[in-house]
């Protein structure tokens, strides 16, 4: 109530006289309505939502105002038996999600309230928000920022995370100094360098939890927690000609933090898995482009180890995140080639990957990507490959587009992927998932205004190290093969109507079981939609079935439940 | 010009980072001393691969670190709790899912609820990272002791009848709604468990729930309590001839579920 009291004054404060500027209004509404439908079979049960409360919703209004270098905004999010926050359960609450002031007076830049910032690509510090993930950890406090001159500026910032509608204990503050620079007369050849310190104090009631964890450890596995854990970066962005190469190193001071493959000794003489080390960390990242004439190549690297950075270091999953560390795959967009995405991993990961993308002519193009992504230490108990390496990722996903001016473009292509679902999803007795995916997608323009798009990939799973035993019949990984196809009418400006499948062709392990006769079902999940556009507001309607997947956002991902019901979902920008 | 200033303040600022803070003692821990009998429903689950990570944390609270003030029972309810191909027993149960469910919300296995109770300081009402039960129980321990709870069991080996009688003693007047849950469950089961990557054959599985045989979520008790003001009840029920009553024992736990769910004692007994 204190907030929305502190909102309002600051609008009615800030609204336009007679005789002076005009402020501008800005803001946006997104809501989504769930109906959910119980489908036992699927999985979509089991859950207040699917068992008696029959429907969800969540949705932030926002609303921005700028008057004579003022800029201040707030958000209202509401979040009725919702089960974004945790997809087992329903979560119901309101308010000022969100709210800032922005002064920008001479040089000098000043921020008070919910900040959203970034240093360098976020390997030290990010304040970000993805709804899909119900990620936002804003800062709460107050941020300067100082022009030095046109190219070079430096700010700093304190706060605590934000947690939904409360913060987060830990105290955290940070600085950063970023240029630009130009090394020839031309801008030819230019760099723009940047250097960020961040540091977490604990509260004491952190470091409470946090003595309690260890007290319960046997002296060997004891370690000293500390309050204060520092963190900084060093980046820079080389361009000359055609090439752009980035490059970043950071590096964090020790702290206490939970590693689940460290191994620990219970008091009653069993070994476990998962304890709270003390240890220091790095991240190096380096990305190196380079594009001329149609053609653009992008190689990425990057090694990160024990770089896992929460405002509470007892918090897990996607909780308390105060960095973020760049994903090193592509992100994909077709159902099918996207079923399998990895999460980034913060405490040992060596990742590469390069994307090269060719246009040969005004009719066709082609891009290539491979990714690849392993694990160095030996953890202990898991069984690591002969190089001594273990392999979470892979993937190879080649295409070829082909545009007959504006009358229809056919793009085709296949995905070779390997993924570790043991480590990406928690699930066990499961070798890497491998798979084959060719994919299809056609779009033709019946007339000016309308077009009809065919989109369709079928996934085969394959098990390579697959012995034949004629006691056990093979049952392929994870759900098995799947088909999908999808078809989308447009017109122009208003309407889309989309109607999609997901077939399981030939059903896996954890594909549902006819509990009669305990074979595995090969289930269709239909999707049918439609979506109406008027200006800048945005209607859609869907009823989906959807088997559970992974959702991701730069490499920060969940486990998404299976789903049955309706969707209704609203944007709207003004 | 610039690129001076830029490695200045780099060496001001991470020169910061070198200041010492005082360094953090960890205190030996010591148990407090309470007649509180606890109750650590554990979920778990054979094919869940952190388990018996949650089961030997509960095992050394149970008869190491608080010995006789812990009583466990392992909840294998819908989640992660399918047999493996290399199993001989389905643990789950009609009565460890509906109890499953009730100690939502919980975001993954294992997770604990110690005594029911929703802790500030936990986002969630099961607890799911066994590190930190050890310091949940000594705090539940550390708060007033306000129930005595007596158990005694009868068990008929012909028509594997079972009687458990439960005396409650509040030791001060209160107001709510008491709740009383009786719970049988086994232990000493050889059987396969996932244990990170692997699968362990001859894993012994422990507290596992079997029957409730009152209502899951507890079966009326009382909505007034006083002082020393005994109140007895009778629960009968047959055990499954599949069960070994030498490895079974009876929990019984007390709550008051107005407003919450917290259990005020718990006990455990051997069956027979």
């Amino acid at each position: 109530m204190q907030k929305l009291t502190i909102i309002i004054i600051s609008f009615l404060l800030l609204s336009p006289m007679y005789g002076q500027e005009k402020g501008v209004f800005s803001g946006g509404l997104e809501t989504n309505a769930n109906f959910f439908i119980r489908d036992s079979l699927i999985g979509a049960n089991n859950i207040p939502q699917y068992d008696r409360q029959l429907f969800g919703a969540e949705g932030w209004f926002n609303l921005n105002y700028r008057y004579q270098g003022f800029e201040i905004g707030a958000r209202y999010d509401y979040f009725m038996n919702s089960n974004l926050r945790n997809p087992n359960f329903s979560y119901t609450d309101q308010g000022i999600g969100r709210w800032y002031v922005k002064k920008k007076i001479n040089k000098l830049g000043i921020t008070v309230g919910h900040i959203i910032d970034q240093i360098g690509s976020g390997i030290i510090y990010r304040a970000w928000e993805s709804r899909p993930l119900l990620i936002d950890n804003a800062l709460v406090g107050a941020r300067l920022d100082y022009a030095i001159n046109e190219n070079w500026n430096v700010r700093g910032f304190t706060g605590k995370q934000r947690y939904l509608f409360e913060t987060n204990p830990g105290v955290i503050k940070g600085a950063t100094i970023e240029g630009f620079h130009s090394l020839s007369d031309s801008t030819t050849f230019t760099v723009a360098p940047g250097f960020g310190i961040v540091n977490r104090t604990l509260s004491d009631e952190n470091m409470d939890q946090v003595i309690n964890i260890i007290q319960g450890y046997l002296p060997e596995d004891q370690v000293t927690p500390v309050y204060n854990v520092y963190l900084m970066t060093l980046f820079n962005t080389l361009t000359y000609k055609n090439f752009t190469w980035y490059v970043e190193g950071a590096y964090k001071t020790e702290e206490v933090f939970r590693d689940p493959f460290a191994k620990r000794q219970e008091i009653n003489g069993t070994t476990t898995l998962g304890k709270y080390i003390r240890d220091d960390g790095m991240v190096g990242y380096t990305s190196l482009s380079f594009a001329k004439s149609g053609f653009g190549i992008t190689l990425e690297a990057k090694r990160t180890k024990n770089f896992n950075f929460r405002s509470d270091p007892t918090m897990a999953l996607n909780l308390g995140l105060v960095n973020f560390i760049p994903p090193m795959n592509r992100q994909n967009t077709y159902r099918l080639n996207a079923r399998y995405s990895p999460a980034t991993q913060d405490l040992d990961e060596q990742a590469y990957q390069v994307d090269v993308k060719y246009k040969l002519n005004k009719k066709w193009s082609f891009l290539a990507n491979f990714s690849n992504i392993e694990r160095v230490n030996d953890f202990g108990v898991e069984v690591l490959d002969t190089s001594g390496k273990k392999q979470l990722y892979r993937e190879l996903f080649l295409g070829a587009t082909y545009k007959q001016k504006r009358d229809w473009s056919l793009t085709a292509g296949v995905q070779l992927l390997s993924y570790n679902q043991e480590i990406y999803e928690g699930k066990t007795d499961v070798p890497l998932v491998r798979t084959v995916t060719p994919y299809l997608d056609i779009l033709y323009k019946l007339s000016r205004k309308k077009s009809i798009r065919f989109e369709t990939q079928y996934m085969y799973m394959y098990d390579p190290d697959h012995v034949d035993d004629p006691d056990k019949p093979f049952v392929k990984q994870d759900y098995g093969d799947w088909f999908f196809a999808l078809v989308e009418i447009g017109m122009a400006p208003h309407w889309i109507f989309e109607l999609s499948g997901m077939f399981n062709a030939a059903p896996g392990k954890n594909s549902p079981t006819d509990s009669e006769t305990g074979e595995k079902l090969k289930i269709f999940y239909p999707t049918v939609g439609v979506y109406y556009t008027n200006k800048a507001n945005r209607y859609g309607l869907r009823y989906i079935k959807q088997v559970e997947g992974i959702v991701c956002s730069g490499g920060v991902c969940r486990l998404e439940p299976a789903f049955s019901g309706f969707k209704f979902n609203v944007t709207s920008n003004f | 010009m610039m690129i001076r200033q830029f490695i200045l303040f780099v060496l001001i600022v991470a020169s910061l980072s070198s200041c010492n803070e005082k360094t953090v003692i960890i205190p030996p821990f010591e148990a407090p001393v309470s007649d509180r009998v606890i109750l650590l429903e554990e979920l778990t689950g054979v094919s869940c691969q952190n388990c018996p990570k949650g089961a030997a944390t509960a095992q050394g609270l149970a008869t190491s670190v608080f010995p006789g003030q812990v009583v466990v029972v392992a909840v294998h309810g819908g989640f992660l709790s399918d047999p493996l191909s290399q199993s001989q027993f389905d643990f789950r149960n009609d009565d460890a899912e509906e109890l499953e469910d009730y100690l939502k919300p919980w975001l993954g296995k294992p997770a604990a609820t110690i005594n029911r109770i929703q802790f500030d300081t936990e986002s969630n009402f099961g607890i799911d990272d066994p590190d930190k039960w050890q310091g949940y129980v000594a705090d539940v321990l550390e708060r007033p002791h306000v129930m005595e709870l007596q158990l005694a069991s009868e068990f008929n080996e012909n028509t594997r009848e079972l009687t458990v009688n439960v005396g409650a003693i509040p030791l001060e007047d209160m107001t709510g709604n008491f709740r009383v849950t009786v719970m049988l469950t086994e232990g000493g089961i050889i059987d396969a468990q996932l244990d990170g990557a692997v699968i362990i054959d001859d894993y012994e599985h422990n507290h596992v729930l079997r029957d409730i045989i009152t209502e899951v979520e507890g079966t009326s008790l009382a909505t007034s309590l006083t002082k020393n003001e005994v109140l007895n009840r009778t629960y009968t029920s047959i055990v499954d001839p599949s069960w070994d009553v030498d490895h079974m024992y009876v929990v019984a736990a007390v709550a008051n579920v107005d407003g919450g769910k917290e259990v005020l004692q718990a006990a455990e007994i051997h069956l027979n």
